[in-house]
């Protein structure tokens, strides 16, 4: 008893604190290894605690960065080693038995040497690598099984210049899980800390993200045809940066239904109800309740009609929006197949403002096989009635969804918005730069982002074509009326020797009652000619399209071609050039060319040895920003033999805009043997 | 311009329901003639002594040329798309019987494996997977031996989609409007991607 008592008090101890839980829990395992208490199983006799073959492995990696801005308005060079060596060791087993405790446990231990060359600083500093990654499932075979998992990774990333910066990242878990067959339900809490400083300069240069979350998931089927999920979640989350300190607690509940009846099951009645209630640094309150019936009629129609109620209330404002939505779909045979669409909307705002909106469509989207290949055509038309009666308000706009493209402004829904209420955010939420990775750009009434995407020097930098999101506030004026139309048309001839012409025609006219210098219509027509060819690994394309706008119009000529072969069953390697000349009209007019190329090769040299090779080149002409040119070189070869892996690459970069030219050279060499 | 719109609106509509009628009236044979210029994935005509409309299930089996998936040699003249070695060679998938023994056709070997002798690409393929893909449930999408929908689909897409992709969700992306919603192969692969989204590369082309 007295035994007992202490290791008690020792696991206790050891538990006292996040960092030493799992090495309490480790030693706690030890103990009881090494006691050898054990059970009766049957006519024989096992070990309380079982545990398979210990694996791990031993890691060395040294790395290299060296960046140098030359020209402009400032000279500048750093230069960061970074070294580590690393430990690791797991093992997976069980307590009693696996239905009652199994784990999954890995501990890593290691030491990091950094050394910085740079301007402002000089210097070595030393670190540890502490890791661990444990995982526990209590009762894995009942209908109740809980689940507890640990884990804490540390790194040092040598970042463009600036010194090496710490990461290290905790996570942990309880997962609670009751596998009712007819209330099948999930109970879980998150806890996830991010911790980022900059270890080698004096700086006050750090990141950190805490957060905190409790879900709730339930789910159940009525019958086979009627099934039921509610969500709930609650989190609380704290990012702090210099000179900047953002907490957001949410609280949101979902519901939603689905019921399918009718003759042969083809009838479909969703329902949707969300609720979220945001505070902290921004304050909003959104409520969305949606039913939606979903009738097929026959194999070939079917009849589509929503009713969508949405209550929006951040801070002062308030926004209440009842929208009735009936459709049709119709295909006819395997040719043509035609949609509908009608829409009521009001919106209430809080300072009497009603908005009124309706709106018609139709769209026909036609295919036919014949004799030279196959014809595809698209025409649709929509109407749309804006009509403000009122005083004005503000209007909130969150999570508007844009594509970013590195030539084309992109050019945000609403008008007369306050652009310093502006938030562009990726798809995880972190926000983008105003500056480093966009522009803001205001042409009359209408706001566009010029999206940046190069050089930017913090992550989340853009990509072409990332899908990102916009929260903003927006004004709106007295009593105002828009009528808008929309046509698309689009037809494209694919020959069966791979050819393929097309035309497509878009255009959008817009009357603004009454006419007012702050709301100019926006109308516009753009008219795109192209033909490409798509042969195996080959891709050709010229395209030429000219948008005639009042507010931005352009036109842009563009020449594509991709090729990607097999040079022999171990090597693959791909081609592209693209070349694009744009010239924007308007206020303020301006011409850009952008020639981008090209290559990649990966090879499996031997059965040990495989390298990847990438090379890119930018070239960029523009008339107000001048010129841009770059190169990226990505090389990486990696031996890898039973349990031993080498992996040895360098990266090269040179990036020079106007007088300013920046180099980067990335070397790296990490051995890892497993065991 | 309320006037013209709704005039462009009333007249679609009236080109329309008129198209439709005079395609519905008149002779079988010369009905079944425009519509087939017109359109494709038009039913035959019942043959000579067959009463009331041709019924899929009961059609000769030929499919379309061209297609992955299909076979025979006559063009565009049903709509069935049969998987190749149904037709040709049904041990090419299944165990050979012997003369006599009567029993459930047996796999040769298990899908995906048996799928993957013929199908390699989708073995070799690199990138974001599809879930089934992923799980290698080629059967789930695919039926082995005919189908009505092109690639030997379940169902049509979207439909097929529609059974683990719910529409009312999808609605709500960036891009899925109602009438972006009928062809999601269009835009997106259905085995592997180099996106997430399992976008196709030319998908922006598309969407234009």
């Amino acid at each position: 008893m007295r035994y007992k008592r202490k290791m008690v008090s020792l696991v206790g101890r050891l538990w006292n604190g996040r960092r030493k839980c799992p090495l309490g829990l480790f030693i706690l395992g030890c103990l009881l290894m090494f006691t050898r208490i054990s059970i009766a199983a049957d006519d024989s006799e096992r070990p309380i605690i079982t545990h398979g073959p210990i694996y791990g492995s031993v890691e060395l990696s040294a790395e290299h960065r060296t960046d140098t801005q030359t020209g402009g308005a400032s000279n500048r060079t750093n230069k960061t080693a970074i070294f580590r060596e690393k430990v690791t060791a797991g093992t997976e087993g069980s307590v009693y038995h696996p239905n009652l405790l199994f784990y999954n446990v890995a501990l890593g231990v290691g030491l990091t040497q950094q050394n910085v060359k740079s301007d402002e600083n000089s210097g070595w500093n030393n670190g540890t690598l502490d890791e661990y990654n444990v995982m526990m499932q209590f009762l894995r075979e009942k209908n109740y099984p809980l689940t507890v998992s640990m884990s804490r990774y540390d790194d040092f990333i040598a970042r463009s210049f600036l010194g090496p910066m710490e990461t290290t990242q905790e996570n942990a878990s309880i997962v609670q899980s009751i596998r009712s067959k007819d209330w099948p339900m999930t109970f879980q809490y998150t806890t996830h800390k991010t911790t980022q400083r900059d270890v080698v300069s004096d700086s006050n240069d750090f990141f950190n993200l805490d957060s905190k979350e409790f879900s709730y998931f339930l789910d159940h089927n009525f019958s086979r045809l009627s099934h039921m999920r509610i969500e709930y979640e609650k989190s609380d989350v704290t990012q702090s940066s210099p000179g900047s300190t953002t907490t957001v607690k949410q609280d949101e509940f979902t519901f939603l239904h689905d019921l399918i009846f009718g003759k042969q099951e083809r009838h479909r009645l969703d329902t949707y109800f969300s609720y979220l209630n945001e505070t902290g640094t921004s304050d909003y309150k959104y409520m969305q309740w949606s039913e939606r019936l979903l009738l097929q009629h026959t194999e070939n129609f079917r009849t589509i009609h929503e009713l969508q109620v949405t209550n929006l209330s951040q801070q002062t404002d308030k926004t209440e929006e009842i929208r009735l939505t009936n459709g049709f779909e119709h295909q006819l045979y395997e040719s043509l197949i035609t949609t509908g669409q009608a829409y009521i909307s009001q919106s209430k705002l809080e300072n009497n403002t009603d908005i009124k909106q309706t709106g018609e469509s139709l769209a026909f989207a036609y295919q036919k096989e014949n004799p030279l290949g196959k014809l595809f055509s698209v025409y649709s038309i929509s109407m749309n009635q804006f009509d403000q009666t009122g005083g004005g308000g503000t209007g909130v706009v969150l999570n508007e969804s844009h594509i970013a493209n590195d030539v084309f402004p992109v050019q945000l829904n609403q008008t007369n918005i306050d652009i310093s209420t502006i938030e562009v955010k990726n798809s995880i939420g972190l926000l983008f730069q105003e500056g480093e990775d966009y522009t803001i750009s205001v042409i009359g009434n209408r706001t566009f982002l010029n999206i940046i995407t190069v050089g930017g020097v913090t992550p989340p930098n853009f990509t072409n074509g990332e899908q990102f999101f916009v929260d903003y506030n927006y004004t709106l004026s007295g009593d105002q009326s828009q009528d808008t139309v929309n046509q698309r048309f689009t037809i494209r001839q694919r020959f069966e020797n791979g050819i393929s012409v097309y035309y497509m025609h878009d255009r959008q006219d817009q009357t603004v009652s009454p006419s007012d210098a702050n709301d100019e219509p926006d109308s516009f027509r753009t008219n795109t000619f192209g033909i490409d060819y798509t042969k195996k690994g080959l891709f050709l394309l010229a395209e030429y399209a000219k948008h005639d706008s009042a507010t931005l119009p352009w036109d842009s000529k563009r020449v594509e071609g991709r090729y990607g072969w097999s040079i022999s069953p171990q090597t693959t390697a791909s081609v592209f050039a693209s070349d694009q000349w744009l010239s924007f009209g308007g206020v303020d007019p301006y011409d850009t060319t952008l020639f981008l190329s090209g290559a990649e090769v990966f090879s499996r040299l031997m059965e040990k040895y495989s390298l990847s090779t990438r090379l890119n080149y930018r070239d960029e002409t523009n008339s107000k920003s001048g010129p841009t040119t770059g190169w990226q070189l990505r090389s990486e070869l990696q031996y890898n033999y039973r349990r031993l892996i080498v992996t040895t690459g360098v990266e090269y970069s040179l990036l020079s805009r106007s007088d300013d030219e920046t180099t980067t050279t990335f070397v790296y060499l990490r051995v890892k043997r497993l065991f | 311009m309320v006037f013209l719109k709704r005039t462009t609106f009333v007249c679609l509509a009236i080109i329309g329901f008129v198209s439709i009628f005079l395609i519905s009236c008149g002779d079988p044979a010369k009905k079944h003639k425009v519509l087939t210029f017109f359109f494709d994935g038009v039913p035959p005509l019942p043959t000579e002594g067959e009463i009331g409309p041709p019924r899929p299930d009961l059609a000769p089996v030929t499919a379309k040329e061209g297609e992955e998936g299909a076979t025979g040699t006559e063009k565009q003249k049903d709509v069935w798309y049969v998987h190749k070695p149904a037709v040709k060679d049904c041990n090419s998938c299944h165990e050979r019987l012997k003369k006599g023994q009567w029993a459930l056709p047996k796999f040769k070997k298990k899908p995906p494996e048996l799928c993957y002798d013929c199908h390699d690409e989708v073995a070799k393929a690199k990138g974001f997977m599809h879930g089934p893909v992923a799980v290698g449930e080629c059967l789930f999408c695919h039926t082995p031996h005919r189908s009505p929908n092109k690639y030997l689909l379940k169902e049509k897409d979207p439909e097929l989609c529609y059974r683990c992709h719910q529409k009312l969700w999808i609605m709500t992306l960036s891009g899925h409007t109602g009438e972006d919603l009928s062809d999601c192969l269009s835009c997106h692969e259905g085995h592997v991607g180099s996106t997430i989204s399992l976008l196709k590369p030319d998908w922006n082309q598309k969407t234009k």
